[in-house]
């Protein structure tokens, strides 16, 4: 009995994570390449809750005695990899901005100097004149 | 021969002034460079300062880039260089904006550069101990940085972390396109070794900043330790084509 409990739980959770991600996804709010990992990690808790055959199985592989922890091992595995993928889209999007700024100032400079030198020419012109 | 310290005539030469609130002491030391590196184009990059740094710097008759945001010393020191780059100089000083680095020794680097051939000239604090050395502490992580350096890249440098350095044209191509961001002096003497540039260092003395505050405390201090230190290992660990 409580064995059912726990599995309708986690499915229910899973599903839960599933409707939230593509509701967000449909709403541009995220983009695809970020749900992948959390799609999959939802599906994932979806198979092991259902299909206790391949959790044991599992669990039985790296000698965890009980399932459950294999479980969680699983969903920490999935959290690390989004935390990591994280880490790795977050430094690509820091050099981004950092180059960003570099050349906003760059051309900012460029601006200002051309803008003073065509109102130096102007001045000039007006009074050749 | 010309005297040492007497002023240098450096027309190829850019002096790249990293500035973060630094108004105080500017003025000053942009006179000294003009003084002392009489033709050096003098440019300020004002890393988003709250003060008067950037207008200071105008009045002194400096170029003056400034940052959207505070990007950091590596940061706004590599905007210099890009800039070095795109205007055709030769060569670029970094001068910290403190006022550490008197100008007055500029000269040393400059005839380093052009008379041994060198790529790079840093000028070191410790070889010859004059002027302010720092604390205690601060030089125990130095010598710690040296002895990784020494390690890692086999070679000798007794100031690693100095920022007073001169850069030839290869160091300044080498540099401009790749840059560490924070806390760069020690990643960048590495990196230049592995991608085979010669690396020299001249004996200076340094002042204590002239005015303003200084942005490095002791937990900055221990964090930029192991940051550099993870660093440099990685550096290693990299391929250099």
């Amino acid at each position: 009995m409580d064995f059912f409990r726990s599995k309708v739980v986690t499915i229910l959770i899973s599903l839960l994570i599933l409707v939230v991600l593509s509701h967000l996804v449909q709403r541009r709010r995220l983009k695809e390449e970020y749900a992948l990992l959390w799609f999959a990690m939802g599906l994932v808790g979806i198979v092991l809750a259902s299909w206790r055959g391949l959790l044991h199985a599992f669990s039985g592989l790296v000698g965890i005695y009980d399932p459950a922890n294999a479980f969680f091992l699983v969903s920490l595995l999935f959290l690390v990899g989004i935390l990591i993928h994280f880490s790795v889209a977050l430094s690509n999007a820091m050099d981004r901005t950092r180059t960003l700024a570099q050349e906003l100032a760059l051309l900012q400079w460029e601006k200002d100097t051309l803008k003073d030198r065509v109102s130096d020419l102007e001045k000039r012109g007006n009074l050749e004149r | 021969m010309k005297k040492i310290n007497d002023s240098e005539d450096a027309r190829d030469l850019l002096v790249i002034i990293p500035a973060y609130n630094e108004a105080a002491s500017l003025a000053s030391l942009i006179q000294e460079v003009h003084t002392h590196l009489s033709g050096a184009h003098v440019l300020v990059i004002d890393d988003a300062s709250k003060d008067e740094t950037a207008s200071v710097a105008l009045r002194e008759g400096a170029t003056v880039v400034s940052l959207p945001y505070n990007l950091g010393i590596g940061g706004a020191v590599q905007t210099g260089l890009i800039y070095a780059l795109r205007q055709g100089f030769s060569m670029a000083m970094q001068l910290d904006g403190d006022g550490q680095h008197p100008p007055q020794q500029a000269g040393k680097l400059l005839h380093a550069l052009q008379e041994q051939g060198a790529d790079v000239v840093c000028g070191s604090r410790y070889m010859e101990g004059r002027g302010d050395l720092s604390t205690p502490l601060r030089r125990m992580g130095i010598r710690i940085f040296s002895y990784s350096l020494h390690l890692l890249g086999g070679i000798t440098i007794t100031d690693p972390t100095s920022g007073f350095r001169l850069l030839g044209p290869r160091a300044l191509a080498l540099l401009a396109h790749n840059y560490a961001t924070d806390y760069p002096e020690v990643e960048a003497l590495l990196y230049m070794r592995r991608s085979h540039l010669r690396i020299l260092e001249v004996p200076v003395s340094m002042r204590a900043r002239m005015a303003g505050q200084s942005s490095i405390t002791p937990l900055r201090s221990a964090y930029y330790m192991i940051k550099v230190l993870l660093s440099l290992l990685m550096e290693r660990l990299r391929n250099t084509s």
